[in-house]
């Protein structure tokens, strides 16, 4: 492969500020005929979902007409986040209430692929929940090359990722699970993915057309899925990035991202032996193994991650029947194709 | 797809885009109660994020443009960074615009705590209730321009790029001078606290004192017309040390000690009050370097700034007393007005805070408005919120955001109408 094609995602790397005409969005958006709808999938996050859904409303629904849609998919928080989020004018569900004969699992994956049932829109948008500084780029950024570029039908965000800790804003430090695992294995397997900049942003929107294509994992792999995913069935030209600057959110012990990178290498390893990629020639463990150290002897932590996996829409006869008047036809390909 | 197929999808998808749309509009009419207080939040939160005090709060000023152009206005930026916007009445009968003002900046920005955040009823954030006044301005020309209301006069909004106490600031001044800008009367915004009326203005000077104990030989302080003396005499060199100070947090409260202990005027109508203090650095040694900030408050101008120089050479003698080195700044003045000037706006103040069934409460102590007031230019200040100032971070009640913001709004048409 020639060094500008596996280089080519660079080319569908932009700014934000590019987008910041929002007002010629929406042109875009109604000259189109799209609706755009924006989900947060929460657990626990009474802090800043409220800040989240009330400063992208008033500015992509009240002063902009971009939006179309704002809502929240919760895991059952126990905490204040649906009340809050309610407050603030988002559709609230309960990601239990959602398809409820198909079950739930607890997971932001489980969370996303609901959200496609519930929502409405033709271009959904996902926003993490635990964003301290919010701003009306994250979700415009996101839509603009959907609305800009037909032939994209996929973008991620990336940015500076500060830590916000009781000692101030830290520089840098997060994206260690991408720069170990993920841009190595990418680098390994799928060089044209290697080119982007933060493969495991929680910020990301889509195509309905496309995203009901997709398998969702309902842990932690489900952004590495999708992006091998979307790669493997439309290429990568369907793929884009936008640089949002900066996020600024909670750290993570490194107990917990080892956690992560357990679910994320056996989403990888899945997609990789779907896709004839490579082989694995013995069943993979099922827990998480972390080591504690208790009253001077070594004991071991087990945990069971989630290795679930949700369907794509397309197959679930309750999404049909919602759904059975959209076209499926995204940029002249036939996404029915498209599902293994 | 045939012709007819091709119209028949595109009806359907024009009908769900249409039921869509309703829908998120009857959503958002049915949870908002107010969905410009909302806009108004909205706007504060992300003025409080953005980094101040800065030079000209460029980034403050560039948010606060793209509002004003968006709504169709022709904002202009002065060389201070007071971002100015004049909203035109279709038939100005008197020329002269009704002011509105509030600072842009804050002193209380924090990279952490100004990351402000939400619950059910309240906003909390470091200098939010700052940011909630440059916000006001934003929402009160949002419904001037689109509210339908038809004023008599123009409406000019100053967004001022240093606190209005900055004495470097200049824009006031030259506003009360403007041939053109000159208002008719002027109401200052103030994020906290709303009911609160100042129906007593007080002069006020905010002076800082810093001091360093850490003195050396060549650094001492000197008495004027006696360098000499000092410099020959080892003796009195060696006495002098004697005397120093050895901790800055002694040093500073020993000073404020002698600043509150001053009976400023024969009445008592001039008071010296301490601010703050604060003294360091680091533990397991006496601190070395300590600042004392104080206001003196007084309803009369001269004897302000009678009190204002006797309080600076007060702090320099002490210091030099004590063997440190002093350097005593005014930080803030806020003039004490004409309260005859000021006190028609604030009746019609408390009147609008009344209508709008919200308790008043009368304080004295500096107001912006002093400013015009002792140009006679007719001003009031106006709060919008409720809530508390904190050391680290504000408590806004959300719900009387709504409450403010229709009381300025009510202000200001009463007093294009009634102010001659």
């Amino acid at each position: 492969m020639s060094r500008s094609a596996v280089d080519s995602l660079l080319e569908r790397t932009w700014h934000h500020s590019r987008f910041s005409d929002i007002g010629r969005l929406v042109d875009l958006k109604e000259r189109k005929g799209l609706t755009l709808s924006l989900a947060f999938p929460t657990l626990n996050e009474e802090a800043t979902i409220g800040k989240e859904i009330l400063v992208i409303r008033t500015e992509l629904m009240d002063r902009y007409p971009l939006l179309d849609e704002i809502a929240v998919i919760d895991s059952s928080s126990k905490d204040r986040t649906r009340q809050v989020a309610e407050r603030y004018g988002a559709r609230v569900f309960e990601s239990k209430d959602i398809l409820p004969a198909r079950g739930t699992y607890r997971g932001k994956g489980e969370n996303l692929w609901k959200s496609l049932y519930a929502l409405q829109g033709d271009i959904i948008i996902w926003v993490d929940a635990d964003i301290a500084n919010i701003a009306p780029k994250f979700v415009y950024g996101l839509v603009g090359p959907l609305l800009e570029e037909d032939s994209i039908g996929y973008v991620k965000a990336f940015y500076e990722r500060p830590i916000r800790s009781s000692s101030g804003i830290q520089p840098s430090g997060g994206g260690r699970v991408t720069e170990i695992l993920v841009r190595p294995v990418f680098s390994l397997f799928y060089p044209e993915l290697a080119r982007l900049i933060q493969p495991l942003s929680g910020e990301y929107a889509g195509r309905r057309e496309l995203l009901e294509t997709l398998p969702f994992s309902v842990g932690y792999g489900v952004e590495l899925g999708h992006l091998i995913d979307v790669y493997r069935k439309f290429g990568i030209g369907a793929l884009a990035q936008v640089d949002l600057d900066l996020r600024i959110h909670r750290n993570q012990t490194t107990e917990a991202l080892g956690r992560m990178s357990f679910g994320i290498l056996g989403t990888f390893l899945d997609r990789a032996r779907r896709y004839g990629d490579a082989e694995v020639l013995k069943a993979l463990g099922d827990r998480h193994v972390a080591l504690k150290v208790e009253k001077g002897s070594h004991t071991v932590a087990a945990t069971e991650i989630s290795s679930e996996e949700r369907p794509p829409m397309l197959e679930v006869p309750e999404y049909m029947r919602k759904f059975k008047e959209s076209g499926r036809r995204w940029a002249g390909r036939n996404l029915e194709d498209a599902v293994p | 797809m045939g012709f007819f197929e091709k119209i028949r999808t595109s009806i359907v998808r024009t009908a769900r885009s249409l039921r869509r749309r309703a829908s998120t509009v009857l959503g958002s009419l049915r949870k908002s109660d107010s969905p410009q207080a909302d806009r108004l939040l909205s706007d504060a939160l992300r003025i409080g994020e953005i980094p101040s005090p800065t030079d000209r709060e460029e980034q403050r000023a560039a948010f606060v443009l793209e509002r004003l152009r968006s709504l169709g206005l022709s904002p202009k930026v002065d060389e201070e960074g007071n971002v100015r916007a004049r909203i035109p009445c279709p038939d100005p009968g008197d020329p002269r615009p009704v002011l509105v003002l509030a600072e842009l900046s804050s002193r209380r920005w924090n990279p952490l705590e100004s990351l402000s955040r939400l619950d059910a009823d309240r906003a909390y954030g470091a200098g939010l209730s700052d940011s909630l006044g440059p916000a006001t301005l934003l929402s009160l020309a949002e419904t001037l321009l689109t509210g339908g209301t038809s004023l008599p006069r123009d409406v000019l909004l100053l967004f001022a790029a240093r606190p209005l106490d900055d004495p470097r600031g200049a824009v006031l001044r030259s506003l009360a001078e403007d041939p053109q800008d000159r208002p008719a009367a002027a109401l200052c915004v103030r994020g906290l606290s709303l009911g609160a009326v100042r129906a007593k203005s007080l002069g006020t000077y905010r002076i800082e004192v810093r001091v360093r104990t850490d003195v050396g030989e060549e650094d001492a302080p000197r008495k004027p017309g006696t360098a000499d003396r000092v410099a020959k005499s080892a003796d009195r060199v060696a006495k002098s040390a004697d005397r120093v100070a050895k901790s800055a947090v002694d040093a500073v409260v020993a000073l404020a000690r002698t600043l509150t202990g001053v009976t400023w005027d024969a009445d008592g109508r001039t008071t010296c009050s301490i601010r703050r203090i604060e003294a360091g650095a680091g533990f397991g040694r006496e601190p070395t370097e300590g600042i004392l900030d104080i206001e003196l408050e007084s309803p009369d101008e001269a004897v302000l700034d009678l009190a204002r120089k006797a309080a600076a050479a007060t702090a320099e003698a002490k210091g030099r007393e004590a063997g440190l080195r002093t350097e005593v700044t005014i930080a803030g003045y806020v003039p004490a007005g004409d309260s005859g000037a000021g006190t028609d706006l604030s009746k019609l103040v408390i009147q609008v805070l009344k209508e709008q069934r919200l308790r008043v409460r009368e304080e004295s102590g500096a107001d912006a408005a002093a400013f015009f007031t002792s140009r006679d230019i007719p001003s009031a200040s106006v709060a919008v919120a409720s809530g508390r100032e904190g050391l680290d971070r504000d408590e806004i009640e959300i719900a009387s955001i709504e409450k403010g913001r229709r009381v300025l709004v009510s202000v200001v048409e009463k007093v294009s109408r009634e102010v001659p």
